[in-house]
């Protein structure tokens, strides 16, 4: 894919976001509950973790401010898959009931086609509330707000891309939705542990098999001390997955059976 | 036979019919669910892999503050709570609240208010079906989780019979909680930032991270006299370290919650029934 393509599709994605946002704001009153009612549950989140280092002390240099700056980073780039790719979810359903076909007919590429179809609208209130956190957790400086911005992004790409890979997966496996829903929560989950947690076997597997590490402990890890090594490593795994997504989605896509539900999309 | 014992056993037999049918509900919730074992699998993988975290957490907390007891509670105490906590409340999921919403959005709940069953036990034996199945499979594989992590605990045959009580009327309040939440779908449009809050509720304050006797005091105070610390964690405490005056005092703050949500219940559906319009179609 070419720059210039690139570009043109991110343009695209743009537009067709403000769209489904503002057709969503046309309910005001349903928008404006979904967003702060999603803030205070995030905050909620953090609250538990205000107890807890209240009652124990830093584990090995891990206290409240970096548990604020994980979970900054996390929802933000959680945020933006909700936000602006959030159909990549229901590529699992859309194979199962024989729904791809609407997709298959529109003129751009399929999997941005259906990773653009739909919004989450109460991400909005995550992204906000990640940026909040991030401004209160004492990480907050200039020179961080670009690598905040610029990890939250490079982390976004690698959580859809694992999300794309395990939803194609269906074509293969058939019945595979609430198994592609269980590896999202994990893979979202595991991102909101003090990361100095994992140790031994679990760090591995939080590497590999689940890879929730580049999602939280190597963004916040980069903000908290830069360097170019961590970051190459998250540009490189988000290179290897987005072809690994394309490879798996598009191959799977040449299995997929249609099927007989007659539908008309507007 | 006498009158007495005639009218006596027609009572019975017609108690037994009207449980009978919320039997047949429990049951085909239970079929339903075991049909899809691979995602209950799924599902307790996930509570595996959110054990070996906690345990992982506790031990290098313990191990910095270099204790081996932290308000009675050792690792091992804290693992094992954790895991039936996290184990119950992963089971009562998806949300009853969710499903009364789509109802009544959809205007499929005239299908259920006119048969001869009560609206709430039909949903109430809905969950305790699904919740037999999700949860054996929880429980079994965060048995063999804590078992492998941290290695057993001491559980007496009494912190046993009176856990299971304190768990049997911690899921009726989980439901009574999901269920008015549902039946707030009368009168507001979204539920859902609701279902959320709840949730985090239950989170926070249901001891699913944190056990509440490991909360600073004041905490702690407020935390075991509000409903969500009385769902499943009140159970789970019971279980891994029982303590006489302190089930008589969560049975109790249980029991008041209960009356005070099953009134509230039963006065917003008698109250929401009357909102419904229902078109034909």
């Amino acid at each position: 894919m070419s720059i210039s393509m690139a570009v043109k599709y991110l343009k695209l994605t743009w537009l067709v976001q403000k769209i489904n946002i503002m057709s969503a704001m046309e309910y005001r009153l349903s928008f404006l509950y979904q967003v702060f009612g999603m803030i205070i549950n995030n905050t909620g989140l953090m609250f538990v973790w205000y107890i807890f280092f209240k009652k124990f002390p830093e584990i090995n240099g891990w206290g409240f401010h970096e548990t604020m700056l994980l979970y900054g980073v996390s929802t933000m780039s959680f945020a933006l898959v909700w936000i602006f790719l959030f159909g990549s979810l229901w590529i699992s359903s859309y194979i199962v009931k024989g729904q791809l076909d609407n997709y298959l007919l529109q003129p751009k590429n399929v999997l941005w086609s259906i990773s653009v179809s739909r919004t989450d609208i109460s991400a909005v209130g995550d992204f906000s509330f990640g940026i909040i956190v991030f401004i209160v957790s004492g990480y907050f400086t200039l020179g961080n707000i670009f690598i905040f911005l610029l990890v939250g992004i490079i982390s976004a790409i690698i959580f859809y891309n694992l999300i794309v890979i395990v939803q194609s997966l269906t074509f293969w496996f058939g019945n595979f939705e609430s198994v592609a829903e269980d590896f999202t929560n994990a893979l979202l989950g595991f991102t909101l542990y003090p990361q100095t947690v994992y140790r031994g076997a679990l760090q591995i597997i939080m590497y590999t098999i689940i890879p929730a590490a580049y999602i939280s402990l190597v963004p916040v890890r980069l903000i908290k001390n830069f360097n170019f090594l961590d970051l190459f490593l998250m540009i490189a795994v988000a290179i290897i997955t987005f072809i690994i997504a394309n490879l798996v989605f598009f191959k799977g896509l040449k299995r997929y059976e249609s099927g007989n539900l007659i539908n008309v999309k507007m | 036979m006498d009158n007495l014992a005639i009218n006596e056993r027609n009572f019975l037999v017609k108690y037994y019919f009207r449980f009978l049918k919320y039997f047949e509900i429990l049951k085909i919730s239970f079929l339903t669910d075991t049909t899809y074992l691979s995602s209950n699998f799924t599902s307790g993988l996930v509570v595996f892999f959110r054990i070996w975290i906690f345990t992982q957490l506790y031990q290098i907390t313990y191990a910095t503050i270099n204790k081996t007891t932290v308000s009675g509670f050792t690792i091992p105490m804290v693992i094992w709570s954790l895991m039936i906590v996290q184990s119950m409340a992963s089971s009562t999921r998806p949300s009853i609240a969710r499903k009364i919403q789509d109802e009544i959005k959809e205007g499929t709940i005239d299908l259920k208010i006119c048969r001869p069953y009560s609206f709430m036990f039909f949903y109430y034996f809905e969950l305790i079906g699904r919740f037999i199945s999700s949860a054996t499979v929880n429980l079994l594989v965060g048995f063999i989780a804590v078992l492998i992590l941290v290695g057993p605990i001491k559980i007496t045959i009494a912190s046993l019979i009176f856990g299971l009580i304190l768990l049997i009327f911690g899921i009726f309040l989980d439901f009574l909680t999901q269920y008015i939440i549902g039946l707030l779908s009368f009168w507001i449009e979204d539920i859902q930032p609701i279902i959320w809050i709840y949730g985090k509720g239950v989170f926070i304050l249901g001891g699913m991270i944190f056990p509440i006797a490991l909360f600073p005091e004041s905490f702690q105070k407020v935390a075991e006299f509000l409903p969500f610390s009385q769902l499943f964690y009140s159970a789970s405490r019971t279980f891994v370290s029982f303590d006489y005056n302190l089930f008589v005092k969560y049975l109790l703050t249980q029991i008041v919650w209960i009356i005070i949500f099953y009134a509230l219940a039963a006065f917003m559906y008698r109250k929401g029934v009357r909102n419904v319009n229902i078109n034909g179609g």
